[in-house]
């Protein structure tokens, strides 16, 4: 098996983007790094402003996956107050801060969705259109622009199994059902998924 | 049983893995090189995926959240930045399931647990490690060890208590862990036990309170811990 490194952070700017929009970005994930190291220490003026600069791009991820509006308004407190009590444990060497603070609002939407069960398997039941925020193009990074591509790029079962992986967080016995496809094939349609996406994303690195 | 345990990787990447076979796989994943690999890069791309969905939270979760973490002590690194195995990214630890590869990592935050809340009994305002190092009049001192082990110990005269630093300790053989041990006017006093991790700093909350001691030292002891040394000590210094 070919095993490659993927690497898609910092932000590289193809030919068209301007050098200073590079700095820019470079320079917020820096600060951003920064602040949440001064979180680390108990700094709640630090804390504030983190909160300022990424509490829209985390609620809308939360929003995106738990849906229901006040569900996600809790989520959303839970996320921050585990930023704050467990912050010392992010190492900028292995990170950005605000995929580090993602990756911490995925998994408590996720593990939110997934003990509202019950009311979700009812939605589903009454064929609810679930609320789809959309994509913001001005708002995503280089690399999301690139993945929204790479995505379409996919067999429908491979990106339908994904996306209702991370967006819906749903259990692969759900998936198996919507997709009418076998239980036993979900986990390799996203593996197979990702490993086609890192493909095209490894491509332009 | 590997081959299909391989295949989850991607959604244990998108946290989607069923919870049952989440310990499963994380077993499988810390021997697992290309597991390894391919969790590490699928992690990258589920988070690229988060991206752009910006929506502004209410304005009173924001005060909720400021107010709250007014009251909440935060976790002490109990590792910093080495890691045992290439570990996928710095992942914070989930509440239910924590990734086989972050162990090291629990079991040194639970011996820093263990050490400043059993004895403080208190949820609430606990004393952490952390909170002992951030504190304002922290002083360091420099402790004697061996060969190619840097201690210190970490001192608060406000918080009272002491953190004992260490990096390059290699770990208690089997059965044995290190121990602690606050020495004032009287005999050596019990102030905990902790075990090493190879390439992993630690950080300990050493229990009792830091007035009145004058000495810190380290002996390796039985696991279940004992009154007084009974091996010769191996760190020590004055506080």
């Amino acid at each position: 098996m070919r095993v490659r490194r993927l690497t898609l952070l910092p932000p590289s700017p193809s030919v068209d983007d301007s050098p200073s929009a590079a700095a820019t970005i470079t320079t917020l994930t820096s600060e951003r790094n920064d602040l949440l190291q001064r979180v680390a220490t108990g700094d709640t003026e630090a804390f504030a402003t983190l909160y300022d600069d990424l509490s829209p791009s985390v609620f809308g991820l939360i929003r995106k996956v738990v849906r229901d509006p006040e569900l996600s308004e809790e989520v959303m407190q839970e996320v921050f107050v585990e930023v704050w009590r467990i912050a010392q444990r992010f190492d900028p060497e292995r990170g950005n801060a605000s995929g580090w603070v993602r990756t911490i609002a995925h998994r408590r939407a996720v593990d939110r969705v997934r003990s509202e069960q019950t009311r979700r398997n009812h939605a589903l039941a009454l064929g609810e259109e679930p609320e789809h925020l959309p994509f913001d193009e001005n708002l995503a990074s280089l690399n999301r622009q690139v993945l929204k591509t790479a995505l379409a790029t996919l067999s429908d079962s491979q990106r339908e199994s994904i996306e209702l992986s991370y967006y819906g967080g749903l259990p692969q016995a759900q998936i198996a059902e919507l997709l009418d496809i076998p239980l036993g094939t979900v986990k390799t349609r996203i593996r197979d998924g990702l490993i086609r996406l890192r493909d095209v994303l490894g491509e332009r690195s | 049983m590997n081959d299909d345990l391989h295949a989850y990787s991607g959604q244990y990447a998108l946290d989607s893995l069923d919870a049952d076979l989440v310990p499963l796989f994380e077993r499988h994943l810390a021997e697992c090189a290309v597991c390894q690999q391919e969790v590490d890069d699928f992690h990258k791309i589920a988070d690229v995926m988060g991206e752009g969905f910006d929506s502004p939270p209410p304005p009173h979760i924001r005060s909720a959240v400021l107010n709250s973490i007014r009251s909440i002590a935060q976790e002490p690194a109990a590792v910093t930045t080495a890691e045992p195995i290439r570990a996928p990214l710095a992942l914070p630890t989930r509440t239910k399931h924590r990734p086989t590869w972050l162990l090291p990592l629990a079991i040194a935050a639970s011996l820093v647990l263990i050490v400043g809340v059993v004895r403080n009994g208190s949820t609430t305002r606990q004393v952490t490690a952390a909170s002992v190092l951030a504190a304002a009049d922290v002083r360091v001192v420099e402790l004697q060890s061996p060969t190619g082990v840097v201690s210190k110990a970490y001192v608060s005269a406000s918080k009272d208590r002491v953190v004992f630093s260490s990096v390059g300790l290699s770990p208690a053989p089997d059965g044995r862990l290190y121990a602690l041990w606050l020495i004032g006017s009287g005999k050596p006093q019990p102030a905990g036990l902790f075990q090493t991790k190879v390439g992993v700093p630690t950080n300990v909350l050493v229990e009792g309170k830091a007035s009145g001691q004058q000495v810190i030292a380290v002996t390796v002891e039985a696991s279940s811990g004992a009154a007084q040394p009974t091996t010769d000590i191996i760190i020590k210094g004055g506080l």
